[in-house]
């Protein structure tokens, strides 16, 4: 290999797959970021059942990422403060995107568990039915199930559109404009209109 | 120290050539649905879009292989970067998913089309229970997981999303969404 490429190639290689380095991404940082991450499940699950939180998403983004990531990061913080080198900065900073990568997977998930998506909820009826199923049988076991009211309530709760109850209108907040801004951009750097619902 | 620095510096750039491998993973795909759209050939969009991250882990992490080469690269590492690729390509899908299909997206766009203001009954007029019922079933016809076997009568043709939806049941249970 000529110098130049060997230069180039150490400045790359970081030092997690040099020899020094093995250690840091070994199944320590695997293993403990997915333990990690399936206690606060497990809390999660805890807590729902117990208190029900009616603004969703605000309450599982707290949970999975601003209380984990700030108690982490000042365990981190005294750990480095009195000089104990339990855990390498480098494998907690790696573990901590891991975490933060699975706790993302499962914030996006959340919506289509709490807000039973209908497209699932059709298959789980077909799929679960031993007979064929009509689009008026679906219909009518949507309707039971309420999937097209609460969407609004959900909205509002995460403050994302606010109620006029005086002209009965629906308002949205700046946070609410934001994020449909950002959808809004997608669509239109995807080349396609507006998604159907 | 030094060695902390060192440590620090690699540490940042691992994560910045992870963060430029996503961010082009993400630039290739608008590209080539821009493409794949104007000549006609994206069926289903979810399928074109699963497919596509799915196929995206072979460069991805034969670009790491490449990059990282050593005779220290093993398996943990390797299970690391193909984890983070993959959580930050499903969270990248759900975002596609949500633009494309999510009820609570549809609201939002529809009230900042309306200047972010809108009559309650407009918009539940906006939600017909037939027309949602319609894209849903075009949407999974068009996605091979269920067909028709009569005239508006359906069953189920591919098991993968059932089981996803099994799956989301488990959990709707496990939360106390659903009791039964």
């Amino acid at each position: 290999m000529s110098n130049s490429r060997k230069k180039y190639r150490n400045l790359l290689c970081i030092s997690i797959l040099s020899n020094n380095v093995d250690v840091m991404i070994g199944w320590p940082v695997i293993v403990i970021s997915i333990s990690f991450f399936i206690l606060i499940f497990f809390i999660h699950v805890f807590i729902w059942r117990k208190l029900k939180p009616k603004g969703h998403i605000k309450s599982i983004i707290t949970l999975f990422i601003f209380i984990p990531i700030t108690l982490l990061l000042l365990c981190e913080l005294a750990l480095f403060a009195f000089s104990f080198k339990i855990i390498p900065l480098v494998a907690f900073l790696l573990g901590l995107i891991l975490y933060i990568c699975a706790a993302l997977v499962y914030i996006l998930t959340y919506p289509a568990i709490q807000a039973w998506s209908p497209s699932l909820f059709i298959v789980n009826i077909i799929g679960n039915s031993k007979k064929v199923k009509s689009e008026n049988e679906i219909r009518e076991l949507l309707l039971s199930e309420g999937l097209i009211s609460g969407r609004v309530d959900d909205l509002i709760a995460d403050s994302l559109v606010i109620r006029d109850y005086d002209k009965n209108e629906l308002c949205l907040t700046q946070k609410g404009r934001f994020i449909a801004k950002i959808f809004f951009l997608y669509r239109k750097f995807l080349g396609v209109e507006a998604g159907q619902g | 120290m030094m060695e902390r620095n060192n440590n620090i510096t690699s540490f940042l750039f691992f994560m910045l050539f992870i963060a430029v491998t996503i961010v082009m993973v993400i630039f290739f795909h608008i590209a080539a649905f821009r493409l794949f759209t104007r000549l006609k050939k994206v069926k289903s969009p979810q399928k074109f879009t699963v497919k596509y991250l799915i196929a995206a882990n072979i460069p991805v992490l034969l670009f790491f292989r490449f990059f990282f080469t050593r005779e220290g690269f093993g398996f943990f590492d390797f299970l690391y970067i193909f984890l983070i690729f993959n959580c930050v390509s499903y969270v990248y899908f759900h975002f596609f998913n949500m633009s494309e299909t999510a009820r609570r997206i549809r609201i939002l766009a529809y009230l900042f089309l309306k200047g972010g203001r809108v009559g309650e009954r407009d918009l539940y007029s906006l939600y017909s229970l037939d027309e949602l019922i319609a894209v849903r079933m075009k949407r999974l016809k068009e996605m091979s997981q269920i067909e028709e076997a009569g005239e508006s009568e359906y069953i189920l043709k591919k098991k993968l999303l059932f089981r996803v939806s099994e799956l989301i049941l488990f959990f709707r249970r496990m939360l106390g969404f659903s009791k039964h």
